[in-house]
């Protein structure tokens, strides 16, 4: 589904280089609900954006849906987010001024197949706040919201960055429960990047970066409900 | 630290800041053009006036002598004859007798004194061209003539002339000009504080390519055959009065006055002073509009820099910084920079008041003197716009640092209002994708839209305004010339001659001095129909058809009633007709009527329009529209020079305005944008759904730009119809406009490509993570 050949990232600021990922190669199969683990600056973010076709490799090679996207233009990167991913931020990434309907409907219109946003609203269960601006609505409200916005055009990869970073364990637990459900029900491959552990245990598959590098590569034995986790150490 | 990081944050928006920069600079650049241009004229020109005496009012007088002048026991003769001019053939002393007695008589009325000022008009070929000279006589008192160079001519073959007929013919002081077959050395060049416009005929003719005042020796003017005219100047001694009051007080029958008329209602010698005003009055005008559009501009710049640095401020104020630590370096920088660009609009002004004080001296006959510094100048064009400045500033750095440092590191999200009216929501609903979020968009952005579209709707009216003003003189003075089938007009022919017979005579009209002329109703040279096409001359005998200009100068309409005066005979008329022609305060009537009321005798005339060449020796004087054509595109070529600018400095503005209004909404939108990328949505669909209810909205800003501008353009007209007694025709030439949306269209498309290039080049997941921050 997924496929880094010794792909490597490097930022340039002025004259300082920062290389973010370091030659990685990591192969992740359709269906899969993966968690990439790593403390800040480890290249996790760097990663996600490669694979979402938000950003360009230095080196090596993307492969998505064999697609080989690391090799598009702009213009083939905006249609293969358009019809082939969907993401979800730490800070939502809502537009202010719509509505959740709206700003769901923002992303129906650029699907072929659509899920309807009613359904939308309803698998991340927000029907009652569809007419809601995102400033009336809780961070955890506003995280399904853009989840629900992701889901609408039925992705075949949820990509999503540090989701619960901003919620606490409560509304992070139920936010988690709704992207289980989605990898569950529709077969939609997750990816989540962050830095608590914790979500490690409701993944199938666990990757540790640090410094650029994969430096674990786990398959999760026996997968734990979101609700049951602790993110107490 | 604080200045080194708002010059940062500067540095990042140069051009921003130097178009910025043009538009604060313009807006004190035209106010102080057009003030100093006009102050350096006016303050020479009262010194001048003062010290050469200029006339209060005048008293036009009639050729007619009256039948009590007739029974008058004079010293030195009897008057037989019927008018001054058959007088002064007859006995000369006699004549200058029976003026010295009106004078006389006058001066007993009223505390006043008058000086009379006598004139012969001939014509004479120089350089293959006809030449038009009014010969004159010094005065002692009131209205003494003023020599820029050289000196009067004390000998018999000396003349004096105009300074600008000399340059236009390239005469120096001791050349020679023939005149009637003698020789005549120029031994000056003069200036007369009643004639500051040399108009002789006709009011539009003052151009001194052909035409010159001409102060000659008394013997020179004696020894022309011509019986003179002449006017009597006069001065209040006492009190002024109003030309009505003069009338109702006296019975100005008995004295030969055809007319009295105040300086600042005589286009030959007070035009000058409304021309000032006008100056005065529209440099303020277009200055306040320039500034006010600036300054809102500077206000939104500032406030989205300050908005930029909030969350730095906010960890500053967090760490123990003070409000005016933080407010007063970008207060000075922006102030500071202000400053400057409306120190050198001063400058530049400065330096270009003596191109306008010399446009003024092309046409009108006023000594010329440097520009000086003005502080009113200063005050208006530098101090004034530099203190609202400073109180926006103020109001906007002290409203944004107010809030507490919590506040300003995360500024809350903003609240929209909701949009409950399920009325207009569905109304939205039910609008295509693009449409909808068009529309959604610019409604929960109404303050941004609202500033928005102030800001091109005056741009938009500003060009418009510019360019209206280029076609004012084709509209005006042109388009009527061109109207008319006459090729010349003949005064005072010495025999019949072919041609529609015509009374052309001066009165005061509705206490207003007016052209009184007669047509016939079988004339067919001077076109007159309404605005919806109707011939009037059928109902010249009826009363009288007034122009457009008298109509709006006195607020008159159809069959209201009015006064005409011509000397002392008064008559009243019913409007019967408003024909549509600008220039000039013209009536019209029968001519038969005219003839038969004022003169007695049906069949008098004193013009002739003719298609035809006139001999000029069978007329005393003959006018071809061609040279006052001409004249009126060499006058229009200068007028334009001062046009140009203000045309060009409105486009200019209106320009940048859009510009920066285009830059700032894309910059508005920025996450948008990167958000709406992530989503995965093309260039091409972000552009139509964000910047397309712009575009909308600016084509209904143009649309609706149009009527408002035509509404000023009218505001315009009457302004000028009361200040000049004719009317400025603006109009907005269709080609105009289409070269005005396309010059905007590309502006938009240059700033928000401009804009937007800012996105592409930043990569995506670093806009977002400035969104997500």
């Amino acid at each position: 589904m997924i496929k880094f050949e010794q792909v490597s990232k490097i930022y340039q600021t002025g004259n300082i280089k920062t290389k973010a990922l370091d030659h990685v190669d990591v192969e992740i199969s359709a269906g899969d609900f993966v968690v990439i683990l790593g403390p800040s600056g480890s290249g996790k973010s760097t990663m996600l954006n490669l694979m979402g076709g938000l950003d360009l490799p230095t080196e090596g090679n993307v492969t998505v849906d064999a697609m080989p996207i690391s090799t598009f233009d702009e213009k083939k990167l905006v249609q293969f987010r358009r019809k082939h991913i969907g993401f979800v931020f730490q800070e939502y990434n809502l537009l202010p001024t719509l509505t959740s309907y709206e700003n769901i409907d923002m992303a129906y219109h650029l699907s072929d197949d659509p899920l309807d946003i009613d359904t939308a609203l309803k698998q991340v269960g927000l029907t009652k706040h569809k007419d809601k601006y995102p400033y009336e609505l809780s961070g955890g409200e506003q995280q399904r919201v853009s989840i629900a916005r992701a889901l609408v055009k039925q992705p075949k990869v949820l990509f999503c960055d540090e989701p619960t970073g901003s919620l606490d364990e409560d509304i992070a637990k139920q936010i988690l429960k709704v992207l289980q459900n989605l990898n569950q029900t529709m077969k939609t491959t997750i990816i989540v990047i962050t830095h608590n552990t914790a979500i490690a245990q409701i993944a199938d598959r666990v990757i540790h970066l640090n410094s650029g590098k994969i430096v674990k590569d786990i398959r999760v034995k026996t997968k734990v409900d979101s609700m049951e986790i602790s993110f107490s150490p | 630290m604080i200045y080194k990081h708002v010059l940062r944050t500067f540095a990042k928006k140069k051009l921003t800041l130097f178009l910025l920069g043009i538009v604060i600079m313009l807006s004190s650049f035209v106010y102080v053009a057009l003030h100093m241009g006009a102050a350096t004229i006016e303050k020479a020109t009262e010194a001048y006036f003062d010290d050469y005496n200029q006339e209060d009012f005048v008293f036009e007088m009639s050729p007619y002598i009256t039948p009590k002048e007739h029974q008058l026991d004079l010293e030195h003769c009897v008057i037989q004859a019927p008018t001054m001019p058959a007088l002064y053939q007859q006995d000369k002393a006699c004549y200058y007798e029976l003026i010295d007695q009106r004078i006389t008589a006058l001066k007993t009325l009223e505390a006043i004194t008058l000086e009379a000022r006598f004139f012969k008009d001939i014509t004479s070929v120089q350089n293959d061209h006809t030449h038009r000279f009014r010969l004159m006589q010094e005065t002692v008192a009131i209205n003494r003539s003023y020599y820029t160079q050289g000196q009067k001519p004390a000998y018999e073959n000396e003349i004096a002339i105009l300074e600008n007929y000399a340059n236009h013919n390239d005469i120096k002081i001791g050349d020679t000009l023939v005149i009637r077959g003698e020789d005549y050395e120029v031994t000056g060049f003069l200036l007369l504080p009643d004639y500051t416009l040399p108009v002789f005929d006709h009011v539009f003719a003052y151009g001194t390519e052909s035409q010159t005042l001409m102060m000659v020796h008394p013997d020179f003017f004696d020894a022309l055959s011509e019986a003179p005219n002449y006017h009597l100047g006069g001065i209040f001694l006492d009190e002024p009065f109003g030309v009505s009051e003069f009338y109702e007080r006296h019975d100005t029958e008995n004295y030969g006055i055809q007319h009295m008329m105040l300086t600042e209602n005589n286009i030959r010698s007070g035009a000058i002073y409304t021309e000032i005003q006008a100056s005065y009055a529209s440099g303020l005008f277009i200055s306040i509009i320039i500034a006010f559009i600036g300054i809102v501009i500077v206000g939104l710049m500032m406030k989205k820099t300050l908005e930029q640095s909030q969350r730095p401020f906010g960890i500053l104020k967090a760490l123990g910084m003070e409000k005016k630590e933080l407010m007063w370096p970008y207060l000075t920088l922006i102030l500071g920079f202000s400053f400057l660009a409306l120190w050198l609009g001063y400058m530049i002004g400065f330096l270009f008041a003596p191109i306008l004080r010399d446009v003024y001296l092309a046409f009108y006959l006023l000594p010329k003197t440097d520009v000086e510094f003005s502080f009113l100048a200063l005050l208006i064009g530098v101090f004034a716009p530099f203190l609202v400045l400073f109180v926006m500033g103020f109001f906007i750095t002290n409203r944004l640092l107010n809030q507490d440092a919590l506040h300003m590191m995360h500024p809350p999200i903003t609240k929209m209002a909701k949009v409950h009216q399920s009325r207009l929501r569905r109304l939205i609903n039910k609008l295509g994708f693009n449409t909808r979020y068009q529309t959604i968009f610019m409604l929960r952005h109404k303050l941004k839209v609202l500033i928005y579209a102030v800001g091109v709707f005056f741009a938009f009216f500003l060009s418009f305004l510019a360019l209206g003003m280029l076609d004012v003189f084709e509209a005006t003075v042109t388009d009527y010339y061109d109207s008319v089938h006459y090729t010349h007009i003949g005064y005072y022919p010495e025999e019949a001659q072919p041609g529609d017979k015509v009374i052309e005579i001066n009165a005061l009209i509705y206490e207003s001095p007016a052209m009184l002329i007669g047509l016939s109703e079988n004339q067919t040279m001077h076109p007159l129909f309404d605005k919806d096409g109707r011939d009037l001359t059928p109902r010249l005998n009826e009363g009288l058809v007034i122009s457009q200009s008298f109509a709006l100068l006195n607020d008159l309409a159809l069959n209201d009633r009015i006064e005409i005066y011509l000397g002392a005979q008064k008559e009243t008329y019913t409007v019967v007709g408003v024909a549509n022609i600008y220039p000039g305060d013209h009536v019209f009537t029968d001519r038969a009527m005219l003839a038969k009321t004022f003169f007695n005798d049906a069949d008098y005339y004193n013009t002739i329009y003719a298609d035809y060449p006139l001999d000029e020796t069978q007329f005393q004087s003959v006018f071809s529209v061609d040279t006052l054509l001409n004249q009126i595109d060499d006058l229009n070529e200068v007028t334009m020079q001062v046009f140009y600018v203000i045309v060009l400095s409105g486009l200019f503005i209106g320009l940048i305005i859009v510009y920066l209004l285009s830059v700032l909404i894309v910059e508005d939108h920025y996450v948008h944008i990167a958000l709406f990328k992530m989503l995965g949505y093309d260039d091409q669909a972000i552009h139509t759904i964000l910047l397309g209810g712009y575009r909308k909205l600016n084509i209904v800003l143009f649309i609706l730009c149009i009527p408002f501008t035509l509404w000023v353009f009218v505001l315009f007209r009457n302004f000028f119809a009361m200040m000049f007694g004719f009317i400025f025709v603006m109009s907005l030439n269709p080609l105009h406009l289409f070269g005005i949306a396309l010059l905007y269209v590309i502006i938009f498309m240059v700033a928000s490509r401009h804009a937007k290039k800012k996105v592409t080049d930043v990569a995506l997941s670093v806009a977002l993570k400035v969104y997500q921050n």
